[in-house]
């Protein structure tokens, strides 16, 4: 199955792997993109949506290196995401694991993030592979409640300004 | 049922190559259970099995008709699986369009460096 109406993010889910597979094209070199994603001072720059603080409380940068980061969303919530690295070749290769505090513990998913060069651009794809196929379609069912919210929020915060602006 | 048992019995249902395939027959139309295991090299008590399966997860209906029970896809079905990828799709691009903002901004302030990365042209002769 695969969802991409107008969009530059290509997802592919399997029916009979538990695995997600998300491409997308980054318009930057690749040296630039294993930059953004393994310096934890890029990190906190993009990772979290958007008017979330990302604190890196641990970021052991190494093969079996343990990373956590505390995310604090503008109502004062906390969300821990934590793993742990288990393979890194620069610029090409980052495979970690990524676990979810209070919402999967115990579960997680092994991200393998593979950066092809195409030109001056990226592309930039994982394939996240869950325990189990009732596991991935939880924890994506469990991720994806707070990014609709999100989309409702930002809608809220626009549809303020544009009422602002008409008045 | 809740939404979440839903879609795990819609995935579980369509985890299998044969079901699959049934559902392709069927997206061509209404067919009898003769007709459809027809090209299946399966018992029709074995094709039953995974029509049972399908009607369980919504993804086929059967007729009344006690003999023939002539079976058809579904339509609003695959509803809740695009939703749910919606969602998580969703979550991905607002994610990676963050990266791709944050990427254009630190291209935008070191232009030069990149730029003598290149070595330099050599005439040609």
């Amino acid at each position: 199955m695969t969802t991409a109406t107008a969009n530059r993010t290509k997802i592919e889910v399997s029916a009979t792997e538990p695995v997600a597979v998300i491409t997308r094209t980054l318009d930057a070199p690749r040296d630039i993109v294993w930059q953004a994603v393994s310096q934890p001072q890029h990190l906190t720059q993009w990772w979290g949506p958007h008017g979330y603080i990302n604190n890196v409380a641990i970021f052991d940068f190494r093969p079996g290196g343990k990373w956590r980061i505390e995310q604090t969303d503008p109502k004062g919530n906390r969300y821990i995401f934590h793993g742990e690295f288990r393979e890194i070749a620069a610029p090409e290769t980052l495979v970690q694991t990524f676990g979810m505090e209070g919402m999967w513990d115990g579960r997680y998913a092994v991200d393998s993030l593979t950066l092809i060069a195409d030109g001056q651009r990226t592309i930039y794809r994982v394939v996240s592979r869950f325990p189990g196929i009732a596991d991935r379609d939880f924890m994506i069912a469990s991720g994806m409640e707070k990014g609709m919210n999100e989309g409702f929020e930002r809608l809220d915060a626009l549809l303020a300004e544009l009422s602002r602006s008409a008045a | 049922m809740t939404a979440a048992d839903r879609l795990s019995t819609t995935f579980a249902a369509l985890a299998d190559p044969t079901r699959r395939a049934i559902l392709a027959r069927l997206a061509l139309g209404e067919t009898s259970v003769t007709e459809l295991a027809e090209p299946f090299d399966m018992s029709l008590p074995a094709i039953s099995k995974h029509l049972k399966v399908l009607e369980h997860a919504g993804l086929i209906a059967r007729g009344r008709d006690a003999q023939f029970r002539p079976c058809r896809i579904e339509a609003t079905a695959l509803k809740p699986v695009d939703d749910w990828l919606e969602g998580y799709r969703r979550l991905w691009e607002e994610r990676l369009d963050r990266l791709d903002a944050y990427l254009q901004k630190v291209q935008q302030a070191a232009p030069k460096k990149l730029a003598s990365k290149k070595p330099p042209r050599k005439p040609r002769v």
